[in-house]
């Protein structure tokens, strides 16, 4: 650990070349080819055109509602259930808990394409026979999911789907690793399991659960796999999330400047949502964490994710 | 094996000092004292509840098991959750040779990609997590603040800059085009900043310091088999991120014989969608497809669920 | 290039060497040239050229192709057909690396990949067989005065029906749309779980082709860069408004088509019409019917004015030669010779679902043969009374089509869900298409 030591160095090395060619470059690059145009074969500089004309392009505000809509549903149902799976299962209550924490953290392993081919047959009333059977509650008519203007609630349930059990095992982690000392003081109040979990567990993940909230909310601004795949079994708008609507911009059209554009108020709207996001909900968690420590005399505070960035594509 | 490598983990938490008893998991003994109230009716009641889930979260791979096992008219003929006329080697049979025969390639390509990245990245996500945890030099705070900062930062911004570049550098439609981009993960470098930095005593790389050992030596010998369980953690975690992967292949090939399973049988969904020179919709290729390309994840996954969750488990503690 | 050479030699020789490569090349391509019946001669050396295409006899032509020119060999790639190909093809020329050698493209695409520079001028290979061809389809390869594609085919709109359907309620086959609505009205009335059509919001292509047919001229090239865009035309409002009317009434039901449910209503007979194209019975239709159910037949479109009849196309078919090709005479040779080969046409013709653009051979025997799906109906002998009409369009394609299709389909799917109206729909597509055209530097009169 000498002070000329060149290994340091050498051991960030590879790591930094290509992080700075791969996230540093391209998020540089994104902003200068949102500076131009191609005008007449050629890129020219055309400042802010770009943004004045994504600004004032309904598609892309429309794609921005959608992901917005599909952030708070999803996130609020897989956070949920996720919290709620974990709390049972750390309740004791639950019997062959091992068993559940197995098949309910599966689809995890499942990708995100195959989740959404399954779930897209599931959701045609030809393959699911729950759907035969709803017929005659839609006055005799098939029940077809898909032809509906329900997309937002389709998409969330796969990925809620995929992911819930995901948030379980990182709850169940979280809670697993906290100090005994904390339950024993609540049961010493009388707390029974249900009491227990919402005065004592619930606010001990609070830390967590806003972290995850915080990367559910960035996961869904970037929707795009499941979209893009199930255009092929319903009416998917190819301006349907700000994403898709890049990647159609680039690649169907050929606008590859707007396409950087569109992709460049994607990343700041998202960072400027997860910024306030954060330090609202951090304000509120140390207040909260400070009266839990008074009133409970918790020794620990909670801990803090670190490994709850969902690592699920690029 | 894995049992062990918990373990292990756990005793590399407890050697770097982190506080708290970890509770057993595993083992639910249900003690009477906290159940005072119908502790039966509530147990039933909660069980019932994670079956109900449980259902919901196995079913669609039932569902999936099944198609795999059907002709495409019971595909849609028979009830989804029954048995009809079984022909799944028949299916695999025909997906072998279906579209080119390009099925098992992919099959290939998948397991390379996932793989090379796996592999790489944790390689360079280690070194640098145990070089920010474990030394003090220049730009570490600038290195270490990019990687937290980066992890808010959606990845979609970089598509079409990212493809350029590729493109500029002629990797674009190549197996290397894929694999490098997903090497330097910032999750993976922060998730092992934050393991080494527990879970590695200073003691140690004092010790092998006093007898003589280089900082490449003390790494490999020394840190590496401590810090292994998080390592592996991370290493399973990338393989299965990037099987599961598909914007950036999507992006970067063009050429189906490179392609990976996710952008194969995105391929084929298509077909069912799009006029087709292959005659009927490729519904029976899809499934079968499908299930092939999960089956070595769901046969997996039981073995190392335990290495995730505790990896999330230790990863989670600051 | 020679042996024993000093070391000055080899410097200078190298410089030949790749002259001598140029010069080569530009014999083989010359050779290529002068000779269609065989520019890939003995002597030549192998040429491999890679080919991306959706037609159902790809394959087969590759093997003919190999056969008759046994120097070239031919890597077929399998391709799903429409937009998916098109952002496929546009994410691969863009690349500038990853694209096959020759693209089948359609008519309407052609002005887009042209005017980014990523297909190449087929003009010298392509104009010595226009003579063989109605002037209309050289204007369908042709953006500002250079042929882009090799053309093959006209792909008439077609309206394919169920007799049988139609019979059980007394409903002749509609010849105007007036007479569709009408037809709609009394089989839904008479059997509520039937409907005349259906109306797929997410198909731009289908509308387009209904446009044009009821007279929209969406796009006209001024030239200097100058383009008339109209989509709020009297004629268009009119189509726009007809389907608006008849979703309202209830009597066409919307479905978003090419997706298992859709096909699943096809094969059950859910719909009594399908207002398609010349392929729509092996592309379209036939995929999802059993042999069985092969119950459909077809007639031509229905007409607005009947006095005034109009007809319009979905598709068309061309092959193309992308800027990455290492050998285009030789890829060019192909493309020209999927259209106008004896060999390629028979194939083209028994695999159906075409009407063969060169004149030779459009009433050869394989093209005017029944076709098993419409129970042995020559459907090419029905477009052959089209196509005089079809000849006389005006209508031109432009380098939005793509952008145009995305944008129909956005807003007839706000319309359909009573977001906003039929007219508001043509309106704001119009203004998008506009704002794209300006974006990319074109003058918008």
């Amino acid at each position: 650990m000498g002070p000329r030591s060149k290994a340091p160095y050498l051991m960030v090395a590879p790591f930094v070349l290509l992080f700075v060619a791969f996230f540093v470059y391209p998020l540089v690059n994104a902003f200068v080819l949102s500076l131009q145009g191609r005008l007449a074969g050629q890129d020219q500089f055309v400042g802010l055109n770009n943004y004045v004309t994504a600004l004032g392009d309904q598609a892309f505000w429309g794609s921005l509602g959608t992901v917005f809509a599909f952030a708070i549903v999803q996130a609020v149902t897989a956070l949920l259930l996720g919290l709620v799976m974990a709390l049972l299962l750390d309740s004791s209550l639950v019997r062959g808990s091992a068993f559940f924490r197995l098949t309910n953290f599966m689809p995890f392993a499942v990708p995100g394409v195959i989740a959404t081919i399954m779930w897209g047959f599931l959701y045609s009333p030809q393959l699911n026979p729950l759907l035969q059977v709803l017929a005659p509650l839609n006055g005799g008519k098939q029940v077809n999911l898909l032809a509906g203007g329900n997309l937002v609630l389709l998409i969330a349930n796969i990925v809620t789907w995929s992911a819930a059990g995901y948030f379980m095992t990182l709850y169940f982690s979280a809670l697993t690793a906290l100090p005994r000392e904390m339950y024993e003081a609540a049961k010493l109040d009388g707390c029974n399991e249900f009491q227990l979990a919402i005065r004592v567990k619930v606010p001990a993940l609070r830390p967590m659960i806003l972290f995850t909230a915080i990367l559910s909310v960035i996961g869904a601004m970037q929707l795009f796999n499941e979209p893009f795949l199930l255009h092929n079994l319903a009416n998917v708008s190819a301006s349907y999330t700000p994403n898709l609507y890049a990647y159609n911009q680039a690649f169907t059209y050929g606008n590859l400047n707007y396409a950087a554009t569109l992709s460049f108020i994607l990343a700041l709207v998202t960072l400027v949502v997860s910024v306030v996001f954060f330090f609202v909900t951090s304000g509120e968690s140390r207040r909260e964490r400070r009266e839990l420590r008074a009133s409970r005399r918790a020794s620990r505070p909670a801990p803090t994710p670190a490994a709850s960035v969902a690592p699920r594509g690029v | 094996m894995t049992t062990t490598e918990g373990a292990s983990l756990a005793d590399g938490k407890a050697a770097a000092g982190i506080p708290g008893a970890r509770r057993q998991g595993d083992a639910v003994a249900v003690s009477p004292a906290r159940g005072r109230r119908r502790p039966r009716i509530a147990s039933v009641v909660a069980t019932l509840i994670m079956a109900i889930l449980a259902a919901y979260f196995l079913l669609p791979l039932v569902w999936l098991l099944l198609a795999a096992t059907k002709s495409t008219s019971d595909l849609f003929g028979s009830g989804a959750f029954t048995l009809a006329h079984f022909q799944l080697f028949q299916n695999i049979a025909e997906l072998s040779t279906y579209n080119s025969g390009y099925f098992w390639s992919w099959y290939g390509n998948s397991v390379i990609y996932s793989g090379a990245t796996a592999l790489g990245s944790t390689l360079i996500c280690a070194l640098a997590g145990y070089a920010l945890a474990k030394y003090r030099f220049r730009g570490q705070r600038i290195i270490s603040t990019s990687i937290i900062c980066s992890l808010v930062v959606p990845a979609a911004a970089l598509a079409v800059p990212t493809f350029l570049l590729l493109t500029k550098v002629g990797l674009v439609n190549s197996y290397v085009g894929v694999i490098l981009p997903g090497l330097p993960n910032a999750f993976g470098a922060y998730f092992l900043y934050t393991y080494i930095r527990e879970a590695m005593p200073e003691e140690l790389i004092d010790a092998g310091r006093v007898d003589g050992a280089g900082d490449w030596r003390i790494f490999f010998r020394i840190a590496l088999p401590i810090i292994q369980p998080g390592v592996v953690t991370y290493l399973l975690i990338s393989f299965i991120a990037s099987w599961n992967n598909f914007f950036l292949p999507l992006l970067v090939l063009n050429d189906p014989s490179k392609f990976p399973l996710t952008l194969g049988l995105n391929n084929w969904l298509s077909l069912t969608s799009a006029a087709s020179a292959l005659g009927q919709p490729p519904y029976s290729q899809l499934v079968t497809g499908s299930l092939l390309s999960v089956l070595p994840m769901l046969v997996l996954f039981p073995l190392f669920r335990k290495q995730i969750a505790a990896g999330m488990a230790t990863g989670s503690v600051k | 290039m020679t042996n024993g050479s000093g070391f000055r030699h080899r410097a200078i020789g190298r410089r030949q060497f790749l002259g001598g490569v140029g010069a080569l090349g530009l014999t083989a391509a010359l050779a290529a040239c002068s000779s269609p019946a065989g520019g890939a001669k003995a002597g030549d050396g192998p040429v491999t050229l890679t080919w991306w295409s959706w037609l159902s006899n790809a394959p087969a032509l590759a093997k003919a192709y190999e056969k008759q020119y046994p120097n070239v060999k031919i890597q077929f790639t399998q391709v799903p057909g429409g937009t998916p190909a098109y952002t496929k093809y546009g994410a691969a020329l863009r690349a500038g690396s990853g694209a096959a050698d020759v693209l089948q493209i359609e008519y309407q695409e052609l002005p887009q990949f042209a005017s980014e520079g990523h297909i190449v001028d087929m003009t010298s290979y392509v104009k010595k067989y226009m003579a063989g061809f109605p002037d209309f389809t050289k204007r369908m390869v042709t953006y500002q005065g250079k042929i882009w594609g090799a053309p093959i085919d006209l792909d008439p709109m077609m309206l394919l029906y169920r007799p049988d359907t139609l019979q059980k309620h007394s409903i002749p086959v509609p010849t105007t749309w007036t007479d569709f609505a009408s037809a709609a009205k009394t089989l839904h009335e008479a059997d509520p779980s039937k409907y005349m059509t259906f109306f797929a919001p997410n198909n731009g292509g289908r509308m387009m082709g209904m446009l044009w047919q009821g007279g929209a001229t969406p796009f006209e090239d001024q030239g200097n860069g100058t383009w008339k865009i109209d989509f709020t035309s009297t004629a268009a409002k009119q189509v726009m408004n007809f389907w608006g009317d008849l979703i309202k009434a209830g009597y066409v039901k919307v479905d978003t088509d090419f997706t298992p449910a859709w096909g699943n209503s096809i094969a059950n007979g859910v719909y009594a019409t399908d207002v398609g194209a010349i392929w729509s019975p092996t592309y379209e239709i036939g995929p999802y019917l059993k042999k069985a159910g092969y119950k459909w037949k077809a007639a031509v479109m229905p007409q607005w004015d009947a006095s005034n009849p109009l007809q319009s196309m979905w598709g068309g078919l061309s092959f193309a030669v992308t800027d990455q090709c290492k050998n285009p005479a030789a890829a060019a040779q192909f493309a020209t010779w999927l259209g106008t080969n004896k060999t390629a046409l028979e194939s083209h013709g028994t695999a159906g679902g075409l009407y063969c653009a060169s004149k030779d051979f459009a009433n050869t025997a394989a093209f005017t043969s029944g076709m098993p799906v419409l129970g042995g109906q020559k459907e090419n002998q029905l477009v052959s009374t089209i196509i005089p009409t079809l000849e006389k369009s005006m209508f031109q394609w432009s380098p939005w089509t793509q952008y145009a299709y995305g944008q129909l389909q956005a807003q007839m799917q706000d319309a359909v869900t009573g977001k906003i109206t039929y007219n508001q729909a043509l309106a704001n597509v119009q203004a998008s298409v506009v704002q794209t055209a300006k974006q990319q530097g074109y003058k918008v009169a």
